[in-house]
């Protein structure tokens, strides 16, 4: 399974820094280091959510589906 | 933790008086064996062994040999413990020594069963066929190793699912 997570990519857009969504959305640095870095095994939908609340985007602007 | 420490220390125990017991059968054997004196009466787990044959000889070895396996262990079983007391229950090591126990129990009941089951038949006075109650010693050391193997998997499943949860955002 190719789950490329672009929340990287997304942040660069909105100019915003890697702490500052960590703070926004209550979870700390390093997790959101783990989902940056694809090592995440899974995502809440509540994470989910938070994100694209404070990114203003849709789940598939941070997921995205690439073939093996 | 209390239980944990008076288990470490009966694993302990059990391992230095093992240890004694292998190097007291190691030296009375070798005494008999060069003072000449085999040939007297020896019990082996019961059985009674007249006149040492060559035969003989190497089952007494490989039950010998089978007490090493179940030092061997007893000694995994108490670095388990080390771990456990450190807090680190899903360590590789933990899998690994259980597994490693589990199939240390197994040959080594099987090594002892086994001239032992020939002794009685074909040294012995035949083969005896009695109907217990409880299992005998050399079943439950298999339950126990099997016990052991299965341990090893569960911990196996509870570690990946320890690190799903950690590695879940």
């Amino acid at each position: 399974m190719g789950i490329i997570v672009n929340v990287d990519v997304m942040l660069a857009k909105r100019k915003m820094k890697s702490n500052e969504l960590a703070e926004a959305i209550g979870i700390t640095t390093a997790n959101l280091s783990i989902l940056k870095t694809g090592k995440a095994k899974a995502i809440r939908f509540s994470t989910l959510e938070a994100i694209c609340r404070e990114l203003d985007c849709q789940p598939g602007d941070i997921l995205e589906y690439v073939e093996d | 933790m209390k239980k944990l420490i008076l288990l470490k220390w009966l694993v302990r125990y059990l391992w230095i008086t093992g240890v004694l017991a292998m190097g007291v059968m190691l030296f009375s054997y070798l005494h008999f064996l060069f003072t000449g004196t085999l040939n007297a009466v020896v019990k082996i787990n019961g059985v009674e062994v007249q006149g040492m044959t060559i035969e003989k000889h190497i089952l007494l070895l490989l039950i010998y040999f089978s007490l090493g396996l179940g030092l061997r262990a007893v000694f995994l079983l108490d670095d388990v413990l080390d771990y456990f007391k450190n807090l680190k229950p899903f360590s590789h090591s933990v899998i690994k020594n259980f597994n490693e126990i589990g199939v240390l129990f197994v040959v080594s009941a099987l090594i002892t069963g086994i001239p032992c089951f020939l002794l009685s038949g074909y040294f012995g006075n035949g083969i005896e066929r009695t109907f217990s109650v409880t299992p005998g010693p050399i079943i439950m050391l298999i339950c126990l190793g099997l016990f052991f193997m299965v341990l090893s998997e569960l911990f196996k499943i509870a570690k990946a699912a320890k690190e799903e949860n950690e590695l879940t955002v």
